[in-house]
């Protein structure tokens, strides 16, 4: 490993193996990773920081399987400049990898609990690692609820996955729309709404939530009426990143970095700053 | 007691709506409610129509639809068991319908007589601010759900 | 440690010494109307016979007339650039043969000596160890210059207007971290400076020196220079329930108030010695084959600071004043132990419309005893 000055801040290069195209913005890189490889592990709810050549970095959640070592796998939204310039690599070309960075979802304590996933948009991505776990580990959990709110159905992520999510018997997956289009069949209204649909216990069971800020804050209130205790839901933050390793200061929310104090926090820690304005 | 009323009192009684509502409350609901089945793409209310009842979801899944010319039906909400009730168009003048609303499972729902509902409300201010207070709950979060929608916030922000 | 007493004419020799082994000698100077510290050469080059004057907003130099050498307290440059440069690349990515390479550039600063190291700046150093060297990911490059570096640390004779290091427990007197350490006496024809060694490194230095002991008097003489300095501290920040005090005025009005005055030039944050914020410029060449990227100080008060995509989070300036404010003096304690202030005043001197924490600190307090 190299020992320089700033060997963190120094990418490994990535061959992309495949570009998966998940909706009108969002698609997903499969990248070819070497075992042994810095980073060859990861926590579901960890991200990585994503070199694009020339155009610089974003901190991208890794939403592939912690059980597939030579693969590594991130859903990106082309929203800013590193993401737009990401958008146009195709199958072949090089990225930089920083991380894994970050505390991610803590799952050995909701292990025999009942486990609600609500998910907002491109917030789907972050979580699907730790759907494969608990896919993975089934037996080892109680209920397991998916509910996934996307703008539209044309905007829903990992579609042939979500169908096969929902063919299975010990998994209860609910998606619903902002706007439904002509041919949905399905929910239409905030996710929120699937959330008093759940059977779920809610003495025992554990909440996991990503998406926009204001979808989750509506949900863990949503997940409070249900009973639910701020100690067993957990949430992941953004904000700006430039260093992931909490020496740029630019994550900061609150006394909190959210690179590596987070991105996952227990709603507890941060439930009394969640609703302050600009901080 | 006939026999479909104790039929209808389990319904309600198993229904959120009947909630906290004490056993007289409960009874004078009894009296004007009628459980009603409705098969996939059957209409529960059409726009423009008299709101002559509103509907307790026991079971399926409702969509509210606003029909656009040229655009076709658009779904703005699905309902279903949770949700707890349909309609708040009778509350107002000119207790007509704003919305169609249909079927979109096998649906089951308790249609409540709106005539008879709110001069009971009218009649006993008590039972009224009950069936009030139940019905502001839900529409307050139906506000807030939809003005949330109302910002877009899944969509790419330039 | 035995203490040394050392003529002043002989202060060129301890220079010569210093610069031994090929190290870069940084001292103060006078530059463009304030004293910064860059490479010295001489004594002739430190500001002999100058001291500066801060106010709210204000600084100038003047002439001390009595040809003392450290008799200024802290300009805008701070020991931080030494050890966090305001840039360097922090790799090179180039195209091989189709395949892109990334490395980081070699870099070795060597040892290098800083002169005139006030107590603010060493426990400001101590913090941003902290931030840098005392966690789970090490900056190296940070690593490396802190080990290379030799501190002469001397102690302040007399305190500037916006000075409140008595405040934060931070001087005026020099306890740690050094290598040597001068103090600067002066009494009527008499000019000399106590020298004593913090390091084996230091002491290795003053056996060079070949300075005599000094002298009871003499070493009284050097604890009245620095109890000289304590007493002239004008300026205070209550530090008492400091946390929570900042954490309950969140959503105060009081940063609306600020923000009235505050420009948002992010100057206290350039001046601060342990603002370590930084932010990342990419470059590429016109063909495409290469790209830098480089880190550079940042400002928590730019508006990019807080860039998601759609917006700034903190998009009034009030917000980022809090932020720098309430992250110094409250979120510090809870991320690295210590408050993230040192009480050089330097944000008060450098603030283009002199806000002052001080007072700032004050107002907020005005505001949580009312609403108790």
């Amino acid at each position: 490993m190299y020992t320089g000055e700033t060997a963190t801040m120094v990418p490994t290069i990535h061959q992309i193996d495949r570009v998966i195209h998940e909706t009108q913005d969002t698609f997903t890189l499969e990248l070819h990773h070497s075992v042994g490889e810095r980073g060859a592990v990861f926590r579901p709810g960890q991200f990585n920081m994503i070199y694009a050549f020339g155009a610089g970095e974003a901190a991208i959640s890794i939403s592939g399987s912690p059980h597939e070592p030579d693969r590594l796998t991130h859903t990106v939204r082309a929203v800013g400049t590193v993401t737009k310039a990401l958008a146009t690599l195709k199958a072949g070309d090089e990225i930089g990898v920083r991380g894994p960075f970050g505390k991610g979802w803590p799952m050995d304590a909701a292990r025999g609990h009942d486990i609600v996933i609500v998910a907002g948009g491109i917030g789907l991505a972050p979580l699907r690692p730790l759907i494969y776990e608990i896919i993975r580990d089934r037996g080892q959990f109680g209920n397991v609820a998916l509910l996934y709110g996307a703008r539209s159905p044309e905007d829903i992520l990992y579609e042939q996955e979500m169908r096969e999510w929902r063919s299975r018997l010990d998994l209860e997956v609910i998606v619903t729309v902002d706007r439904a289009s002509a041919g949905w069949h399905g929910c239409v209204g905030m996710v929120t709404k699937l959330i008093p649909k759940t059977p779920f216990n809610p003495y025992r069971a554990i909440a996991y939530v990503c998406g926009p800020e204001i979808m989750m804050s509506y949900s863990i209130r949503e997940l409070k009426k249900q009973g639910l205790s701020e100690d067993s839901i957990f949430l992941s933050m953004e904000r700006n990143m430039k260093c992931a390793i909490g020496h740029c200061g630019h994550c900061q929310f609150g006394p909190h970095f959210v690179c590596k104090d987070g991105p996952v926090f227990r709603y507890k820690k941060i439930q009394k700053i969640m609703d302050i304005r600009e901080l | 007691m006939m026999n479909g009323d104790s039929m209808i009192k389990r319904l309600l009684e198993s229904h959120t709506f009947a909630d906290q509502l004490i056993p007289a409350h409960i009874d004078t609901l009894v009296g004007l409610a009628e459980p009603q089945s409705y098969e996939v793409g059957d209409y529960l209310t059409r726009t423009g129509k008299p709101a002559n009842h509103c509907y307790l979801i026991c079971c399926g899944q409702v969509t509210i639809e606003l029909y656009e010319p040229g655009r076709g039906p658009r779904a703005v909400e699905t309902l279903s068991p949770a949700d707890s009730i349909l309609g708040c168009s009778w509350l107002v003048k000119p207790y007509t319908w704003c919305f169609d609303s249909r079927a979109i499972e096998p649906t089951q729902t308790l249609a409540l007589d709106t005539k008879a509902l709110r001069s009971a409300c009218e009649t006993d201010h008590e039972f009224g601010y009950q069936v009030l207070m139940k019905f502001v709950t839900v529409y307050a979060e139906r506000l807030r759900t939809s003005r949330i929608q109302l910002t877009d916030m899944y969509s790419a922000k330039e | 440690m035995s203490i040394y007493r050392l003529e002043h004419e002989d202060l060129s020799h301890l220079l010569e010494l210093l610069a031994q082994g090929g190290r870069r000698l940084v001292g103060p100077t006078a530059r463009d109307g304030t004293i910064v510290l860059d490479d010295v050469q001489s004594v002739n080059e430190l500001p002999v016979g100058l001291r500066d004057q801060h106010s709210q907003g204000g600084y100038r130099l003047e002439a001390s007339e009595d040809g003392s050498v450290f008799a200024f307290n802290v300009g805008p440059v701070s020991l931080k650039r030494f050890l966090f440069p305001p840039e360097r690349v922090l790799f090179r990515t180039r195209r091989v043969q189709g395949h892109l390479e990334a490395e980081a550039p070699e870099r070795n600063d060597g040892p290098i000596a800083v002169i005139g190291v006030r107590a603010c700046d060493l426990a400001a150093m101590a913090i941003q160890d902290r931030v840098f060297i005392g966690d789970a990911y090490r900056d190296e490059g940070y690593a490396a210059r802190r080990e290379q570096l030799f501190i002469v640390a001397v102690n302040c004779a007399s305190a500037g207007h916006n000075c409140f290091c008595t405040s934060m427990g931070t001087g005026p007197e020099v306890t740690e971290n050094y290598d040597l350490l001068l103090t600067e006496v002066m009494e009527k024809a008499d000019h000399y400076f106590l020298v004593q060694a913090g390091t084996t490194e230091g002491a290795a230095i003053t056996t060079s020196l070949g300075a005599p002991a000094a002298t009871t008097e003499e070493m009284a003489s050097g604890r009245a220079v620095v109890e000289g300095a304590r007493a002239s501290v004008e300026k205070k920040l209550d530090t008492k329930g400091i946390k929570s005090v900042l954490y309950q005025c969140a959503e105060s009005n009081h940063w609306e108030e600020v923000a009235k005055r505050c420009l948002s030039c992010g100057n206290c944050t350039m001046v601060c010695p342990t603002c370590f914020c930084s932010t990342v410029v990419d470059t590429t060449d016109l063909a495409g084959e290469f790209a830098e990227r480089s880190q550079v100080w940042d400002s928590c008060f730019t508006a990019e600071y807080s860039q998601m995509h759609g917006g700034a989070v903190r998009e009034t300036t009030g917000a980022r004043y809090r932020q720098w404010m309430t992250h110094k003096l409250a979120g510090w304690h809870d991320q690295f132990g210590s408050s993230g202030c040192v009480g050089c005043g330097r944000c008060i001197t450098w603030c283009p419309t002199g806000i002052d924490i001080t007072e700032e600190v004050k107002g907020l307090r005005v505001l949580t005893e009312t609403t108790v």
